[in-house]
């Protein structure tokens, strides 16, 4: 009776559910279960916040040089008799915010992205998420989640960073920009990162050490995107960072099974 | 004996050969090639023979422990031990050759921009990619599980040999970035051919050198393997490495 052993043998949950459905089931699952508890979110924001209070007080960004500085072409102003120094921020003082911006920025992502796997090792859940969904939708939903986060953190740190250390910024979308692909590139790398991270059972530091390699080309077209962006200067990076998101992305979904399977 | 690569002694002949060769690069590099007047110093450019190859080099290790590693985690050979030495060892010769690059590459400094070490792009990236490299030894200290420990370090090899591309070829490169290392790259710029005959030589022999590293690497992890099995059989080596061996044990090697 070829009905009713096949109705035997298959148990109810054995229709495989579409790839979609098991990447939104993951991207669901943590952004739940992360609005309930806080836990990364609370961590990152914490030292987020701190790092941008302590610094306003601590790293100097007003004066001679920085928010004062020499006019563009000095021997015309000579000979004109106009005053050669001028009360416009300068490209330094773009270059050391936009630096202490990606610094913090980079610590809290190698603090709190990670969590998204040490997490599940942590809980046990582990073995069940490698047995209900396919390592690829693990990956997509996981690197999905991490992006979400890592976009709120940058969004909701900028406001902050701005109120502590009023830069004057010229191009705003370009800002925009940089901020958004700055942070998934980020947000990537430390998806595969993470997953490798919390197989090794070590402490969190090591994520710093591990992601200094490969997330530094992202720092500094980041870094160096942001500084035009403040300063209002020609040229951005979005190119660049767009083609390493790419690479970083295609890269990390071929290997992450490797990471992830037992 | 069957720990050599092959018995045929022409073919390991070319490793007596490395000595004279380098003894002749090095006489060439300081008595026949004249001085390069487009640098600042330049008696002391010749250092170009030594330290551009390591770096080039440098990155062809990296990039043979991520063929390896490739074939390590998909290739048909899947999980066996003796690819993962040859991970290992290829990052090592790679890291030892990149190490080299940035010392001479310092040595240079001092001559030509007259300070040691100013955070040029190059530099910046370079040391860069020798903190990646240690952290890959270091992610292999963190795990016991041979064939974890084998997995992960093979994705993270990958990802270096990627980021090594990035590192060195990519972001110096880039229009924004103000460097003071001459534009272009040495095999296409600048030099006359004395140059670059002596400047591939030296290629070839420092080739030579980290190839018979990395050999020398490989027989001394056979002969720990063994050393292993004596004291104790069920240790961290591979079950079929260990049959083999077995049995070459109770069969006298053939021609030994």
């Amino acid at each position: 009776m070829a009905t009713s052993s096949s109705t035997l043998a298959r148990p109810a949950m054995a229709v495989p559910e579409s790839w979609w459905s098991e990447v939104n089931a993951v991207f669901t699952k943590d952004l739940r279960s992360e609005l309930r508890t806080k836990a990364a979110l609370g961590s990152i924001l914490a030292f987020s916040f701190t790092a941008v209070v302590l610094l306003s007080q601590l790293v100097v960004t007003v004066g001679l040089g920085l928010t004062s500085g020499l006019v563009a072409d000095v021997n015309a102003a000579i000979a004109a008799g106009r005053p050669i120094l001028e009360n416009a921020p300068t490209q330094a003082q773009a270059a050391l915010l936009s630096s202490l911006y990606w610094i913090i920025l980079y610590f809290s992502a190698m603090a709190g992205l990670p969590r998204v796997f040490v997490k599940e090792e942590e809980m046990r859940t582990a073995a069940v998420l490698r047995l209900t969904a396919r390592p690829s939708a693990v990956f997509v939903g996981k690197l999905g989640f991490n992006v979400a986060l890592m976009v709120f953190i940058a969004f909701l740190v900028l406001p902050v960073f701005v109120f502590f250390f009023q830069p004057e910024i010229r191009n705003w979308p370009l800002l925009i920009g940089h901020l958004l692909l700055g942070s998934a590139g980020l947000a990537s790398g430390a998806t595969i990162l993470g997953a490798m991270v919390a197989r090794t059972g070590s402490h969190g530091y090591f994520m710093v050490v591990l992601g200094f390699g490969p997330l530094l080309p992202i720092l500094i077209l980041a870094i160096n995107g942001t500084t035009a962006a403040l300063h209002g200067s020609p040229g951005n990076n979005l190119l660049g960072l767009v083609s390493y998101l790419v690479a970083m992305v295609v890269l990390s979904a071929g290997l992450f099974e490797r990471v992830w399977a037992d | 004996m069957e720990h050599r690569a092959t018995n045929n002694w022409v073919m390991r002949a070319w490793k007596y050969l490395l000595l004279p060769w380098m003894v002749l690069v090095t006489v060439l590099a300081f008595a026949w090639l004249k001085d390069l007047e487009t640098f600042p110093d330049p008696r002391t450019a010749r250092i170009i023979i030594w330290h551009v190859p390591m770096a080039m080099l440098g990155m062809l290790w990296f990039w043979v422990g991520a063929f390896y590693a490739s074939k390590y985690l998909f290739g048909k050979r899947r999980g066996e031990l003796a690819l993962d030495h040859r991970i290992v060892h290829a990052n090592s010769v790679g890291l030892t050759c990149t190490i080299l690059a940035t010392v001479t590459g310092s040595i240079f400094a001092l001559r030509q921009w007259n300070t040691a070490w100013n955070w040029d792009p190059k530099q910046v990236t370079i040391t860069v990619l020798i903190v990646m490299y240690v952290a890959y030894f270091a992610l292999r200290a963190q795990m016991s599980d041979p064939q974890l420990r084998g997995r992960i370090s093979a994705v993270y090899s990958i990802m270096g040999a990627f980021s090594s591309i990035a590192l060195n070829y990519v972001i110096p490169n880039l229009p924004i970035v103000i460097s003071n290392h001459p534009p272009g790259s040495t095999i296409t710029g600048g030099l006359d051919s004395k140059w670059r005959l002596v400047y591939w030589m030296a290629t070839f022999g420092f080739l030579g050198i980290t190839i018979w590293m990395f050999q020398l690497r490989l027989r001394l992890n056979l002969v720990e393997d063994r050393m292993a099995l004596w004291s104790d059989p069920i240790s961290t080596v591979d079950e079929a490495r260990t049959e083999a061996v077995r049995k070459a044990r109770l069969e006298p090697a053939a021609g030994d």
